[in-house]
C-alpha cells in the first residue's frame, strides 16, 4: 500500500515538473496562434506568434505595484494548484482529484480579486464565481460517466480500454465542449476578464493585478487551457499510443473551432451563461448518465 | 441583505469614447442611479471669439470634434452667411450636403463598430471600421483630410470637385453597400447581439418629448426631430426625404435607425451627385456684420439636432458664437435611461446616445 | 428652408409663466446660452416646436438676480444652466440637478464674463472712436452756431480774467474766428529759388535728380504764379 502510494506521490511531482516546463510553452504558442487566427478572421494582420511570450516576460520585469501582499500570495497559490492538476492529469492520475485541484486553484485566484477590494475587481471575482458555478456541474458529470464508461477515475486507466470514451460518452464530450467555451474565456462567455471584458468592467478580476502577479496569471491562464484540451483529447485515448496522436489533433481542432466561436459571438450576460450551462449539464450529461446506467 | 456600491465609471474608461463620468449606485450589478458629470475636456472654444475673425474662427468650429467636425463648420458657416445676409451658389449646398452625409455615414459605422466592441463581439467591430477606412479616403482625395476637412469657409467652400472625382464618390459608395449590408444584417439577425440590446435602456415617445431628446436617440422612440426634414440648403433639393423612425425605444430600435439610416444617406448621396448643378462655388465675403445682428442656425449632424447663434458687434470679431451640440440635451435621456438597468447595460445604453462629450463642452 | 426664426425679449419675472405656457402648448427645449455684456448676462432661452424655432432673451441679469431655473419642466436643460452659473456666473434658482458648481471644474471662476487682452484692446478703441466722434458731434453745432465772434464779443468774454490768460484767449478767439469766418485754406507755398533746388536735387542719381528738378520747377512756377495773383 505505501509503495502504491509513494509512487503515485512520485509520478504526480513528476509529472508537475514537466508539466511546469511544458504546459507554458505550449499554452504560449496556442494563445499565439489564437491572436494571429482571430486578427485574420477580422481582416487585420495580427500580431507575431511569440507575442504573449514577450507580454509575459515584460511584466516580470515591472516593478511590484500591488494593493497589499496577500494578492501576490493567493495567485501563487493558485498558479501552484493549476501547475498539480494538470500534473496529476498528465501523469496518468485521478481525474476527479484533478478536476477539484483545478477547482481550488479558481477560488485561490477569485479570492485574492476579492482581497484587492476595489469595485471592477469585485464584480469581475463575483462574475468568475458565477462562472465557476455554471460550469462544475458538467464537469462532474464528465467525471461520472468517465467512470461509468472506464470503470476508473484514473486516466491512466483509459490506454488499457477497447474503445474510446467518446464511443459511450459523445452526449458528455458535447457538454464539455460547450462549457469548455467558459472555461478558455471566450465569447460568449468571457464575462469576468478576457483580453476583451474591458469594455465593461475595465480588466475585471485582473483589475488590481500587475506587473509579476499579473505574468503568473497568464501563465496559469496558459496552463489551464492546455489541461483543458487535455480534457478534450482524453475522449479519443484509447489502447496503445497512436490514439494520443488523434486525441492531440481532435484537441487543436476544437481549439479553432473555440477561436471561430469567439469571433462570432457577442458576449453574453451571466444569467444566460448560467441557465444555458446548467441545462446543458443537465441534459446532456443527465440524458448521457442515465443511458450509460440503465443500458 | 445587499448593500450598495459606487462603480465610478469613466473619465478613463475602455469602452468610452469620449471623457464623461458616471458615479453609478450599484446593487449587485443593477444599476440604481446614476448621475452623469463632464468638464474633462473644457477647452474655452466659445471665447476664442474674441481672438479669432470670423474666417478664422471656423478653423476652431471644426477642431471642437473630431467625429462631428465636417457638421460643426458647415453649421457654423451657414450661421454666420445668415448673419451677414449672403446666399451662397448652389453648387456649394450641394456639395455641402454631400460632404455632410459622408459625414454622417461615416459617423454611424464608426458608431455600429463602437457598439460591437462594447457588447463583446470584436471581429464587427473591426469589420465597421475597414468599412469606414474607405470613406475616410474618399475624404482624403477630395478634400485633403481624413478626419478635419477644413472644405467650408464662410460664403461656400473652398474647392470645387469635378465630374471625376464626383464619379469615385458614387462609385465607391455603391460598393460599400454591398458588404455593409452584410455587416447589418449580422446585427439584426444575430441572437447574442439581439440579446444585449432588446428592451434594454426603453425610453418611451413621452419621455423622449419630455427630456427634449434629439437625433436617433429621439428616432428610435418615435419623436421626430430631423431638421434635415425641413429642407435648409440642398436638402430643399431633394425629391423625397422621410427620416427613419422606430417605435420599440430601445438599444436596439437606436441601432437599427442608424444602421438604416447610412443606407438613405448613400442615397442622398448618389441623388445630389446625380443633380449637381454647374457654377461656382464660393462667393468672397470680407465685409463685418451689423452691430447688434444675431442669427440662429440648426442643422441636422449625426447625433442629431445642433444649435448655433451668433451674435455681431460690428467688428469683425463675433461678440457671442455658440453651438449648441445634441448630446448636451440627450445627457438627460441618457441619465434617465440608466436607472434600474444591469451594471453589463451602462455601457451599452452610454454608446447608444452615441456621446460626443467633446462636442458638449467645448 | 429651415426653421422659422425669431427673437423676442421677456422680463426675468415672466419667465417661470412663459416657460409653463410652452411645456403645455407642446413646445420643446432647445438650448439656454448666455452673453456676457457690459450690462450684466444676457440669457436666451430656445424653444422648438414643429418649424417653429423661438428665442426668448432676458437682457441685462446681474449677480442679485434670481433667474428661476425651468428644469422642472424641461430637464434636458440641466447642463445648459450649470454651465450658465459655472461660466457666466448667472443666479439660477431652483434646480432639479445643481452640481453647486462643479459641472465645470475650471482654474478661474466665470471665465466667460473675462475679456482678452486683444478684445478689451479692441473694445477701448472702439469706445474712445465712438465717444471722440459723439462729442465732435455735440460740439460743431454749439460752435456753428455762434458763427465767427466779433471783436466786442471777445472783449466780452476776456474781460474780469488776469492780463496774461486775457491776451492768451484773446489771440486764440481771434485765430478761430478768423478759421470760422474764412473756410480753411492750405498756406501758399513759398516759391523755392533756384539755389535751393538744386541744393535738393544734389546727391541723387541723374534720373531721379532729372525728374526732381522738373517737378519742382513746376510747382516753383506755380507757387510765384499764385503769389502774383
Amino acid at each position: 500500500m505505501d509503495n502504491a502510494i509513494v509512487t503515485s506521490l512520485v509520478s504526480v511531482v513528476i509529472g508537475t515538473v514537466f508539466f511546469a516546463i511544458l504546459a507554458p510553452i505550449v499554452g504560449c504558442l496556442l494563445d499565439g496562434i489564437d491572436r494571429k487566427v482571430s486578427a485574420r478572421m477580422q481582416g487585420r494582420v495580427g500580431p507575431n506568434i511569440l507575442q504573449p511570450y514577450w507580454d509575459v516576460r515584460k511584466l516580470l520585469l515591472k516593478e511590484r505595484a500591488s494593493v497589499n501582499t496577500t494578492e501576490g500570495t493567493y495567485v501563487n497559490a493558485a498558479l501552484f494548484f493549476a501547475l498539480v492538476a494538470g500534473g496529476i492529469f498528465f501523469s496518468g492520475g485521478n481525474f476527479l482529484l484533478v478536476v477539484f485541484v483545478i477547482t481550488l486553484s479558481s477560488l485561490f485566484f477569485i479570492v485574492a480579486a476579492y482581497s484587492t477590494r476595489s469595485p471592477y475587481a469585485e464584480i469581475g471575482a463575483s462574475r468568475e464565481t458565477l462562472q465557476v458555478m455554471s460550469y462544475e456541474p458538467m464537469v462532474l458529470l464528465t467525471s461520472v460517466a468517465m467512470f461509468m464508461i472506464a470503470g476508473t477515475f484514473n486516466v491512466s486507466g483509459l490506454f488499457t480500454m477497447s474503445s474510446p470514451l467518446i464511443c459511450g460518452g459523445w452526449a458528455v464530450f458535447a457538454g464539455l465542449l460547450f462549457v469548455l467555451t467558459i472555461k478558455l474565456r471566450k465569447s460568449p462567455f468571457d464575462i469576468s476578464s478576457s483580453h476583451h471584458a474591458h469594455q465593461e468592467i475595465v480588466k475585471g478580476i485582473t483589475t488590481e493585478m500587475s506587473g509579476p502577479t499579473l505574468a503568473k496569471v497568464e501563465i496559469m491562464h496558459w496552463c489551464e487551457n492546455v489541461l483543458f484540451l487535455g480534457w478534450v483529447g482524453m475522449f479519443f485515448v484509447y489502447g496503445g499510443l497512436p490514439s494520443v496522436l488523434l486525441g492531440v489533433l481532435v484537441a487543436v481542432v476544437v481549439y479553432f473551432f473555440e477561436i471561430w466561436i469567439d469571433n462570432n459571438f457577442a458576449r453574453v450576460k451571466w444569467q444566460a451563461m448560467l441557465k444555458w450551462a446548467w441545462i446543458v449539464a443537465i441534459v446532456a450529461g443527465g440524458l448521457n448518465i442515465a443511458v450509460l446506467a440503465f443500458f | 441583505m445587499s448593500q450598495h456600491t459606487v462603480i465610478p465609471f469613466g473619465p478613463q474608461h475602455p469602452v468610452l469614447p469620449e471623457p464623461l463620468h458616471l458615479d453609478l449606485v450599484v446593487d449587485d450589478e443593477r444599476v440604481i442611479e446614476a448621475v452623469p458629470q463632464i468638464g474633462f475636456i473644457h477647452r474655452g472654444l466659445e471665447r476664442m471669439t474674441q481672438t479669432h475673425d470670423y474666417n478664422q474662427f471656423i478653423y476652431i468650429a471644426e477642431r471642437i470634434c473630431g467625429i462631428c467636425a465636417f457638421g460643426h463648420s458647415l453649421g457654423y458657416a451657414e450661421t454666420i452667411e445668415s448673419l451677414l445676409g449672403v446666399e451662397i451658389p448652389p453648387r456649394a449646398e450641394y456639395l455641402r450636403v454631400i460632404l455632410h452625409e459622408l459625414s454622417r455615414m461615416h459617423s454611424h459605422i464608426l458608431w455600429l463598430g463602437l457598439a460591437a466592441d462594447a457588447f463583446g463581439h470584436e471581429a464587427l467591430f473591426m469589420h465597421c471600421w475597414r468599412l469606414r477606412e474607405r470613406i475616410l479616403d474618399v475624404f482624403e482625395a477630395t478634400t485633403g483630410g481624413r478626419v478635419i476637412l477644413s472644405a467650408v469657409i464662410v460664403g461656400g467652400m473652398v474647392r470645387d470637385q469635378d465630374a471625376a472625382m464626383l464619379q469615385m464618390i458614387k462609385d465607391t459608395i455603391v460598393g460599400i453597400k454591398d458588404e455593409y449590408g452584410q455587416l447589418v444584417n449580422t446585427f439584426v439577425n444575430d441572437s447574442s447581439i439581439r440579446s444585449r440590446l432588446d428592451g434594454i435602456g426603453y425610453i418611451s415617445k413621452e419621455d423622449a418629448m419630455r427630456y427634449g431628446m434629439v437625433g436617433p436617440f429621439a428616432r428610435a422612440s418615435n419623436v421626430n426631430n430631423d431638421v434635415r426634414c425641413l429642407g435648409k440648403g440642398g436638402y430643399g433639393k431633394l425629391s423625397t426625404f422621410d427620416p427613419i423612425m422606430d417605435t420599440s425605444g430601445d438599444c436596439f430600435g437606436r441601432a437599427k435607425v442608424r444602421a438604416l439610416e447610412v443606407l438613405q444617406s448613400a442615397d442622398i448621396i448618389e441623388e445630389m451627385i446625380d443633380t449637381i448643378p454647374g457654377g461656382e462655388v464660393a462667393i468672397p465675403v470680407k465685409h463685418a456684420p451689423e452691430p447688434g445682428a444675431q442669427a440662429c442656425n440648426t442643422l441636422e449632424q449625426p447625433r442629431g439636432e445642433c444649435y448655433y447663434y451668433a451674435l455681431s458687434n460690428g467688428t469683425k470679431y463675433l461678440e457671442r458664437m455658440r453651438m449648441r451640440t445634441p448630446t448636451s440635451v440627450n445627457l438627460a435621456g441618457m441619465a434617465m435611461a440608466l436607472k434600474g438597468c444591469d451594471l453589463a447595460d451602462v455601457n451599452m445604453i452610454v454608446l447608444t446616445i452615441d456621446p460626443c462629450i467633446s462636442c458638449t463642452e467645448r | 428652408m429651415g426653421h422659422n426664426r425669431t427673437f423676442q425679449d421677456v422680463a426675468v419675472e415672466d419667465l417661470l409663466d412663459l416657460a409653463t405656457k410652452l411645456d403645455k402648448d407642446g413646445w420643446r427645449a432647445v438650448q439656454v446660452l448666455c452673453t456676457s455684456t457690459d450690462n450684466g448676462i444676457d440669457l436666451t432661452y430656445s424653444f422648438a416646436r414643429d418649424e417653429d424655432l423661438a428665442n426668448y432673451q432676458v437682457r441685462g441679469v446681474t449677480k442679485d438676480t434670481q433667474v428661476p431655473s425651468l428644469q422642472g419642466m424641461f430637464l434636458g436643460l440641466f447642463p445648459f444652466e450649470n454651465e450658465a452659473k459655472d461660466l457666466f456666473g448667472v443666479n439660477i434658482t431652483g434646480m432639479v440637478l445643481d452640481f453647486a458648481g462643479e459641472f465645470y471644474q475650471t482654474s478661474m471662476s466665470e471665465p466667460m464674463t473675462i475679456l482678452s487682452p486683444e478684445a478689451k484692446a479692441r473694445k477701448d478703441k472702439a469706445a474712445k472712436a465712438a465717444a471722440a466722434k459723439a462729442a465732435k458731434e455735440s460740439k460743431e453745432p454749439k460752435d456753428g452756431a455762434g458763427g465767427a465772434l466779433t471783436e466786442e464779443e471777445i472783449e466780452a468774454k476776456v474781460a474780469g480774467l488776469p492780463p496774461e490768460k486775457a491776451e492768451k484767449l484773446r489771440t486764440a478767439l481771434r485765430a478761430k474766428a478768423q478759421k470760422a469766418g474764412k473756410p480753411a485754406e492750405k498756406p501758399a507755398p513759398k516759391a523755392m529759388t533756384e539755389e535751393e533746388i538744386e541744393a535738393k536735387v544734389a546727391g541723387l542719381p541723374p534720373e531721379k535728380a532729372e525728374k526732381l528738378r522738373a517737378a519742382l520747377l513746376a510747382k516753383a512756377k506755380q507757387a510765384s504764379e499764385e503769389q502774383q495773383a
